[in-house]
């Protein structure tokens, strides 16, 4: 016989300390690009002194470092808009339509950084073509997620003007 | 919304008060406002048959079909 929902004990996990445990992880990954960013230059003339990259020339490293900083700037944001939508969702505002354009927003940086990392694999450095194919799958699953959230709002809009 | 509800015609003639119909056919006065003043995308069966009940009329001099004008010719 099923317990009255009062008498359930305590869930060890809930949705609370999940939320609560994905910012953290978020603000962590935000503080590791960070010290990457500030250690980029450092990063690139590793992988050209160890003969990883397959080109070679002057100009490799300034383009490397653009990349890596253009990179950089969108996975910051990504990360930015994603701790605000993670926030929006502990304060319960689940379907809003700011959510919406957050995962809009995350989306399009996952679907940039494929569009950079992909030739950047082909043509410098092979592991940026798997960061790129990567990115542009998360790109496309956040972007069918946004889809459905801007599906929920509508119909809890019309849901809300059922008398 | 070619559908009009002409539920404050029906109320001014049964001389009943918002709020007293809100309470005889179980909404809320907010939810009553949205139909009255014609911003429901939809009203439930059940609403509408309390209303009838309320009011002492039929779905027909509630709901009123009102056809949008037809579209300016096409520009070539």
């Amino acid at each position: 016989m099923p317990q009255p929902a009062e008498n359930k004990p305590p869930k060890f996990w809930d949705e609370r300390k999940s939320i609560l445990l994905t910012r953290a992880v978020t603000v962590g990954v935000f503080l590791i690009c960070v010290l990457v960013t500030l250690g980029g230059p450092g990063i690139v003339d590793w992988l050209i002194a160890h003969g990883r990259i397959a080109l070679s020339g002057p100009a490799v490293r300034w383009v490397m470092l653009g990349l890596g900083y253009l990179l950089a700037v969108l996975a910051l944001w990504m990360l930015w808009q994603l701790f605000c939508l993670l926030g929006r969702l502990q304060k319960g505002a689940v379907f809003v339509g700011e959510n919406v354009r957050a995962l809009r927003r995350i989306a399009w940086c996952c679907a940039l950084a494929a569009a950079i990392c992909v030739p950047a694999g082909a043509a410098l450095y092979f592991p940026f073509a798997c960061m790129g194919i990567a990115a542009g799958f998360m790109a496309l699953i956040v972007h069918v997620l946004k889809n459905a959230f801007a599906q929920a709002i509508y119909m809890r809009d019309e849901l809300d003007l059922t008398v | 919304m070619p559908i009009q509800v002409n539920l404050d015609v029906m109320m001014a003639r049964r001389r009943i008060g918002a709020g007293e119909l809100a309470e005889a056919i179980g909404i809320t006065p907010a939810n009553l406002s949205i139909l009255k003043n014609n911003k429901a995308k939809a009203v439930r069966f059940t609403t509408l048959e309390a209303l009838c009940r309320a009011l002492d009329c039929q779905p027909g001099e509630l709901l009123e079909y009102i056809p949008d004008p037809p579209a300016g010719p096409d520009k070539q």
